[in-house]
């Protein structure tokens, strides 16, 4: 046997880990071995040394303190969860009880306010620059770049540090012809954005250019947006000119009905001239005008403050029976 | 009528506090004298057995009876002694480097060569002494597997699963214990000559 392997089997012998087999087993191994034997008799005596080493078992007296210690701490603890566990239930109880329906409504009134912010509300473009940041802010400054909206705050009493804060425009120069595509979405674009009315006129009779191109397509787009400038747009030279170019599209009951619209509500008396000139002019170019165009002008010929728009109506009128 | 581990334990999680104390009271001499030998110290084993017991109060809403109550408390038990050697055995270091003291560097020759007599020294109790600062050095999970054979004579099997490893894992810790002990045993014994 070897003697790493008698020395487990002697350890484990002495601490009655051993089968009864292996017990024989190891007891024979010793009888024909005296080394082995001796070596047996020194752990055995390490091992009674060992075990009558073992520490005092604790007194009766250390057990009666460690379980009064032990249910003070219990018992503080198990107060403490239940006050916090029945204040919980209380106070959900007092909630459901009194203000289910409030709450239900603030809640979603909450997310409501969440979700359209997170639909609704555009992305800030705002770029917060630090010192270390002045590379970019020269390349975002430099050349021909327009600083407007400047707002510079009050110097850091402590460190002397004032926050600039500005728009930084760069004017783009874009050339191609009127029908391109992306021409189009910037007259739009000023057509709707502009505060200028005659940047609004502009964009409007940049649009009219289009129809002297041999190609050129009606577009459903600026036919829409032409109907709402002559319908909304607060300066009367801007929708005098959505007028006249809508007069080049072809007459369909979206012209027919701008056209009423304008000579029923449009305040301004030019307007309501342009548009049953418009009106003549479809006449006279062979159209016939339904009912719903017969009924606006019997009451403009009879009603309008305009007398040339109320004899215009009459004419019309007289020359459509 | 007696009630069964589970049926206290049952009980306990609705919050009967005398079903806690009574499954308490079936096993705490047992955590208790499991410290004591681990320690070898009054107040380490009452600080084990309080944390142990908090441990179980903590724990025992959600025991789940996928074991039996006895092995997951001497699980805590075996895990909290370890820990607690881990923590005592930095702090310790600290306190000794800060002030050394004489007597800790005093080896059992010095003692035994002093002008005294071997009989009036008492050489068991001072063998037994340096047996157990032996065992202080000993990695924490030899020495719980050497107190729990030799000073609680659990079976390998039962450490082996109070301290959820293998039985060759209990057997090499408890080898190699034995074996670092023994050695520490013959230079005592043969400066005790």
């Amino acid at each position: 046997m070897k003697w790493d392997k008698f020395i487990e089997l002697a350890y484990l012998f002495l601490l009655d880990e051993l089968s009864f087999d292996e017990r024989i087993e190891l007891e024979n191994v010793m009888m024909q071995d005296d080394e082995l034997k001796s070596e047996f008799e020194n752990i055995k005596e390490s091992f009674e040394i060992l075990k009558e080493s073992k520490p005092q078992v604790a007194s009766e007296r250390i057990l009666v303190n460690a379980r009064q210690t032990l249910m003070r701490q219990v018992r503080a603890e198990s107060v403490r969860v239940s006050f916090f566990r029945k204040l919980a239930i209380d106070v959900r109880k007092y909630v459901y009880e009194n203000y289910t329906l409030a709450i239900s409504g603030l809640v979603t009134f909450v997310l409501g306010i969440i979700v359209c912010y997170i639909l609704l509300i555009p992305k800030s473009n705002k770029q917060i620059l630090q010192p270390e940041d002045r590379a970019r802010l020269e390349q975002a400054t430099k050349d021909d770049v327009k600083i407007s909206n400047l707002q510079i705050s009050q110097p850091d009493s402590k460190n002397g540090e004032v926050e600039v804060k500005f728009d930084a425009v760069k004017p783009i120069q874009y050339k191609a012809k009127v029908d391109d595509p992306a021409i189009q979405k910037l007259l739009l674009a000023s057509l709707f954005n502009e505060d200028n009315p005659g940047a609004r006129i502009k964009s409007v009779s940049t649009i009219a250019q289009q129809f002297k191109g041999k190609e050129f397509k009606y577009d459903l787009q600026i036919k829409n947006a032409l109907i709402k400038a002559l319908k909304t747009d607060s300066n009367p030279a801007v929708r005098k000119e959505a007028l006249v170019v809508l007069n080049k599209y072809p007459y369909d009951e979206e012209i027919r009905d701008v056209l009423l619209y304008v000579l029923s509500n449009d305040r301004n008396s030019g307007m309501r001239v342009a548009a049953i000139n418009a009106l003549t002019d479809l006449q006279q170019n062979g159209h016939t005008l339904d009912e719903a165009v017969k009924n606006v002008l019997t009451k403009k010929a009879e009603a309008d403050k305009n007398d040339y728009v109320k004899i215009r109506a009459a004419s019309i009128l007289q020359e459509e029976n | 009528m007696i009630l069964t581990d589970n049926q206290l334990i049952i009980n306990a999680q609705q919050g009967d506090m005398s079903s806690f104390e009574e499954l308490v009271y079936r096993y705490d001499r047992h955590v208790l004298n499991i410290a004591r030998s681990f320690r070898n110290s009054d107040e380490d084993a009452k600080d084990i057995y309080q944390e142990v017991f908090m441990r179980v109060f903590r724990g025992l809403k959600n025991f789940q009876f996928k074991s039996e109550f006895s092995t997951w408390l001497f699980r805590i038990t075996t895990n909290v002694c370890i820990t607690y050697q881990t923590r005592k055995k930095t702090h310790d270091s600290l306190d000794r480097e800060i002030s050394a003291s004489e007597d800790e560097t005093r080896t059992l020759a010095d003692t035994l060569t002093d002008n005294k007599s071997t009989d009036e020294l008492t050489l068991g109790s001072e063998i037994s002494k340096y047996i157990n600062k032996a065992l202080e050095e000993l990695p924490p999970q030899q020495k719980m597997v050497f107190t729990l054979k030799y000073f609680e004579e659990y079976k390998i099997r039962e450490i082996a699963e109070m301290m959820q490893c293998s039985e060759g894992a209990v057997k090499k810790y408890l080898f190699t214990a034995t074996h670092k002990m023994r050695t520490r045993l013959k230079n005592i014994m043969r400066d005790a000559r």
